[in-house]
């Protein structure tokens, strides 16, 4: 038997969303419009994936104010106090605070399936117009594949990624990171 | 009998800009390569939209570099091959070229609200957010006298709620002008009465 979980009616308010149980449902949750969404539920590929890359930035951030969070409450702009995502990855330098938002993120990471790839879109264009945000790292949970898009100088994005394959290495500038395309993926299948 | 035609799959902006279409007339969006049909505006949509034009267009002839546009196609930044949307009106002060589809740097792009849109509009307007040369985004309602406007501060911040304006005039710091609700309301069922 399928147990058919509702979710609430809309809308629903940020403080609404912070206090409410989740209905039951395991996994991500964003608040979109006043509207709870649910991320379909993530492969064990995406999982490895989305620790590796957070370990990796955690060690390499180790000493410094900024901190690492995974699926982390943002605010995008214009969000009408009925509006929040939770990329996989986020980073803030932000000072530490009890806020149940992650405030002014430098770094969002997203990783790509298949079932949620629409909606993953969606909270990167939302999240795109944060004026704190420099870099959007977007990795494929099915190939071995990333964008970088990283903002200019003058404060643009660019209209199309850096795009690092097998074997290459994503460069956070922002952060003065690096990761090895082989850190990434480590223990996944797709390294085979 | 209903003729079903299929949508092609996932396209570019280049593929988008030379499909033909569906052969029945529709307008189409491209988010993330995926087509969206844009749905039918109402008599009242479609009133206050040519009032906006007039108002606007009126106010930027012979003192303005800047030109209004219906329907210009705008690419977001972020995946920019993938994406083309089109707010009912833009107002760009970059010059016209020849075979220029997409409108560069719009400073001000007007979405008026359907009730079956709400959704994808304001999605739209957080992606309009994140083009650096956009200064104002206003949303007018076609079911009430009402205009939501999002200004960009000083650092380049979006405001976390619009500026709600039921009458009067609405400032529009991008192009210098303060248009009247009166005259965007004009000729339609929404304004007797109520300014």
């Amino acid at each position: 038997m399928t147990a058919q979980r509702k979710l609430p009616e809309a809308p629903m308010t940020l403080d609404e969303f912070f206090v409410w149980d989740g209905g039951g449902h395991v996994g991500k949750l964003e608040l979109v419009d006043g509207v709870v969404r649910a991320m379909a539920p993530a492969s064990a590929t995406h999982s490895i994936i989305q620790l590796n890359i957070a370990a990796a930035i955690k060690a390499h951030l180790r000493g410094g104010p900024c901190r690492v969070g995974t699926e982390a409450p943002i605010i995008p702009p214009m969000a009408r106090r009925i509006n929040a995502r939770a990329p996989d990855i986020a980073v803030t330098c932000a000072p530490v605070s009890d806020s149940p938002v992650f405030e002014d993120p430098v770094l969002i990471v997203e990783v790509l399936s298949p079932s949620n790839e629409a909606e993953t879109w969606e909270s990167i264009h939302a999240l795109a117009g944060l004026v704190s945000l420099k870099e959007i790292l977007i990795v494929q949970s099915t190939a071995v594949h990333a964008d970088v898009y990283s903002r200019a100088a003058d404060g643009a994005w660019p209209r199309d990624p850096v795009v690092v394959g097998g074997g290459g290495t994503i460069i956070l500038a922002s952060m003065r990171c690096e990761l090895s395309m082989a850190e990434v993926y480590a223990g996944t299948h797709l390294l085979g | 009998m209903t003729a079903q035609r299929k949508l092609p799959p996932m396209m570019t902006v280049a593929d988008f800009i030379d499909w033909p279409g569906d052969g029945l007339g529709t307008r189409f969006e491209l988010i993330d390569g995926e087509l969206r049909a844009m749905a039918p505006a109402s008599g009242t949509h479609a009133a206050i939209q040519s009032n906006l034009t007039v108002a606007i267009g009126l106010h930027l002839r012979g003192q303005s570099r800047c030109r209004m546009l219906t329907a210009p196609g705008i690419q977001p930044r972020v995946r920019a091959e993938w994406n083309f949307r089109v707010p009912d009106l833009g107002v760009t002060c970059s010059a016209d070229r020849a075979g220029q589809i997409m409108i560069p740097d719009p400073v001000l792009l007007i979405e008026v609200l359907s009730p079956g849109n709400v959704q994808e509009t304001y999605e739209a307007v957080r992606c309009y957010a994140t083009l650096p040369s956009v200064r104002d985004i206003l949303i007018v309602h076609s079911t009430r006298v009402r205009a939501e406007l999002w200004t960009r501060d000083a650092k380049g911040d979006w405001p976390m709620n619009p500026a709600e304006i039921d009458g009067g005039l609405v400032p529009l710091v991008s192009i210098a002008y303060q248009v009247d609700l009166a005259e965007v309301y004009a000729g339609t069922h929404l304004i007797e009465g109520n300014i």
